[in-house]
């Protein structure tokens, strides 16, 4: 985050002398330097348009032809809106410190005569004088400046996510109803195959907090019709929960004993289940049928397995992948929400948050070298202005004791911070 | 050769003579059953065709977030009911205690396993049946905890009996690989449950399997249903003789099976 300063005033070398003190104090900042308002303009709309800021603007108030600093900052903010300035002059008490104040004007350096100027901007225009000067407006910068790029970032950070979600959004709609893979279709012919079963069904279920859902599919992938048994007493619960292949040379139906048969059991002869996958929410058997008398046997079993240790891999992927879409979704989703809530219009950087939250927790920041804001002072002075108009110099009594006690009410006490 | 001075001792362990026992119904002894749930309807409908009384079922439903939920009498899946009817059929008087660890999510993870075995434990269980395992790679970090678990039991005198993968030795199930195969099981020895053999070979080679009773899956030799079996014949001697340690439990099943070796019966 590197700073610019532009200097404008219509003596050489008074420019001169700035870009000496600058370079010395801030060598790692960008100079910036005009010797007249028009000079400075197109200064500043350059900057503008090659999307840099100018932070600090040190004017002269007396640029001739008629144009003075306070009127030239006007014009740099309409370019510019967070620029704030230091005005060098002798002739500080031809406006308002209020007036020059809402124009952006943070400091006074006086290049003579003094009168007028109030005692705490009454630093002279030599190096120190500026040096300090603008420590002080960057001081007051950099936390805005940082809360500005941070917002900007946040903004890009919004615009790629808005972008990203829809397209991660439909591929994790897609994958969530997704028949079994190819390759998982693929080891289930297989084991089909190898044992000479007359088809095979690949049963899966999967439970979240909207509950439970299985699912049966074909060799084909197609899924199957028909309501199923819920999964707790189905055939393929009890291979899941057994870790181990089940063989049943028999006619399939008739009484069960705590196992209630899928539509798509009832009426084969012979199967032959192995379990393909069993973790929390996530619980996948193989159902092999039909092969012809004796039915399975223990070689059966050896092709089977093998069978269903390459599907167990192919469908774990499956689900990882469809587990990381959907994650990816929630997390993309999540961060957009946070981006929205962390920069609220018109608020808080980190900088400020954490100020805040000093603030609550230890009471009123009262760090002497806490940044002055320039925005309240402005609404202080209005506030006082608007009293003194209305009710007299009573008035200004009555805010000159309050600030005193207010001044007293803060000082440092001997083990305060 | 001189005579075993021991042969008395052996003879008096008939295992048929001590599983008929009048008092070996596993009265008293409370089985845990850490598994994916027990379907009360179903045993009690078995209870109903005559096959055991109506069984004193209490459970609860662990939540894979580390919550419960209370039992209501269903399973999370057939496999708990199937090893609950296997327990009931040696041990008819035996209370159970269903652990669902599968819940409605419908998987058992490392650290579900490792509560529920704690689970059942702090609830009194005697004898802990888990008819289930996780591999190596399934463990992850939780290795050290879930042996944990098993000794907590062992040392407070609970009975934890743990089936072995049906690969075994070829693949291997936690917690059953955390100690060799104790009791293998002798695969088709017999039809009937009832006639349920083990045999312990030598060495420790796991040998075979057990058949269920109940439904499809008990039709089909497994070690879950070997793991119940045992579970139940461990209540039924629990339960001729209360407190009984679990490594007296041990020697007395050693030795009973050597009396069914001597007898040639496995």
């Amino acid at each position: 985050m590197t700073e610019s300063i532009l200097f404008v005033d219509d003596e050489a070398g008074v420019r001169r002398s700035l870009r000496e003190w600058l370079e010395a104090g801030f060598p790692a900042c960008r100079l910036l330097e005009a010797r007249d308002d028009l000079e400075a303009m197109r200064v500043a709309v350059a900057e503008r348009e090659a999307g840099r800021e100018i932070d600090v603007a040190i004017l002269d108030w007396n640029l001739g032809a008629g144009v003075n600093g306070l009127e030239l900052l006007e014009n740099l903010a309409g370019v510019h809106p967070d620029i704030l300035a230091i005005l060098i002059t002798a002739f500080a008490q031809q406006t308002t410190p209020l007036d020059a104040m809402r124009g952006g004007v943070r400091d006074y350096l006086a290049k003579g005569p003094t009168a007028g100027v109030s005692a705490e901007r009454k630093a002279a225009f030599d190096r120190p004088g500026v040096i300090a000067a603008v420590e002080r407006l960057f001081g007051q910068i950099r936390p805005a400046k940082r809360q500005r790029a941070f917002r900007r970032q946040v903004e890009l950070f919004r615009d790629a996510v808005r972008e990203l979600l829809p397209t991660v959004q439909s591929a994790a709609l897609l994958s969530e109803g997704a028949a079994p893979s190819r390759g998982l279709l693929a080891a289930a012919r297989f084991a089909r195959a190898a044992t000479g079963a007359g088809d095979a069904v690949i049963v899966l279920r999967e439970f979240d907090d909207a509950g439970e859902r299985v699912r049966a599919f074909d060799g084909s992938g197609v899924a199957l019709d028909g309501p199923l048994v819920p999964f707790a007493r189905s055939l393929a619960a009890g291979v899941v929960a057994s870790g181990g292949p089940l063989v049943l040379n028999s006619s399939i139906g008739g009484s069960s004993d705590g196992v209630e048969w899928q539509a798509f059991e009832a009426g084969r002869s012979n199967l032959l289940a192995l379990p393909l996958l069993s973790g929390p929410g996530v619980q996948a058997a193989l159902e092999l049928f039909d092969k012809p008398s004796p039915g399975f046997g223990e070689s059966d079993f050896a092709a089977a397995q093998a069978a269903g240790e390459v599907a167990a891999e192919l469908l774990r992927a499956t689900l990882a992948d469809r587990r990381a879409s959907r994650v990816l979704a929630d997390a993309i989703e999540a961060a957009l929400r946070a981006s929205e809530s962390a920069v609220p219009d018109g608020e808080a950087s980190p900088d400020a948050v954490g100020a805040g939250l000093r603030g609550a927790e230890g009471g009123i920041d009262r760090r002497p070298d806490r940044h002055f804001d320039g925005d309240a002072a402005v609404r202080l002075a209005e506030a006082v202005r608007e009293l003194a108009a209305a009710c007299g110099p009573s008035a200004l009594e009555h805010c000159e004791r309050v600030v005193r006690s207010t001044r007293e009410l803060l000082a440092p006490t001997g083990d305060g911070p | 050769m001189s005579p075993d001075p021991l042969a008395d001792v052996l003879a008096a362990l008939d295992p048929a003579r001590l599983l008929a026992h009048p008092a070996a119904t596993g009265a008293g002894v409370r089985v845990g059953v850490v598994d994916s749930g027990v379907e009360r309807e179903t045993l009690l409908a078995r209870s109903r065709r005559g096959l055991y009384p109506a069984p004193q079922l209490e459970g609860v439903i662990l939540r894979p977030d580390g919550g419960t939920d209370p039992y209501d009498g269903r399973q999370s899946g057939p496999h708990g009911t199937v090893v609950a009817d296997a327990i009931l059929s040696h041990a008819p008087q035996a209370s159970l205690l269903s652990v669902d660890v599968f819940g409605p999510a419908g998987g058992c993870t490392a650290a579900t396993l490792v509560r529920g075995i704690r689970h059942a434990v702090a609830a009194g269980c005697d004898v802990v049946n888990l008819s289930l395992g996780l591999a190596e790679s399934d463990l992850s970090h939780r290795r050290a905890e879930l042996m944990a678990a098993i000794q907590e039991g062992y040392f407070r005198g609970r009975v934890m009996v743990a089936a072995v993968h049906n690969a075994h030795p070829h693949a291997v199930a936690y917690p059953a690989g955390f100690a060799a195969p104790l009791l293998p099981v002798n695969r088709g020895a017999f039809e009937s449950p009832a006639e349920f053999a083990y045999v312990l070979s030598e060495p420790s080679e796991f040998e075979a399997f057990a058949r269920g009773g109940l439904g499809p899956f008990g039709q089909t030799p497994a070690t879950s249903w070997a793991a119940a079996h045992l579970s139940g014949i461990a209540a039924q001697l629990m339960s001729l003789r209360p407190g009984m340690k679990p490594f007296e439990l041990k020697t007395l099943l050693y030795w009973m099976h050597q009396r069914r070796v001597a007898g040639g019966t496995a």
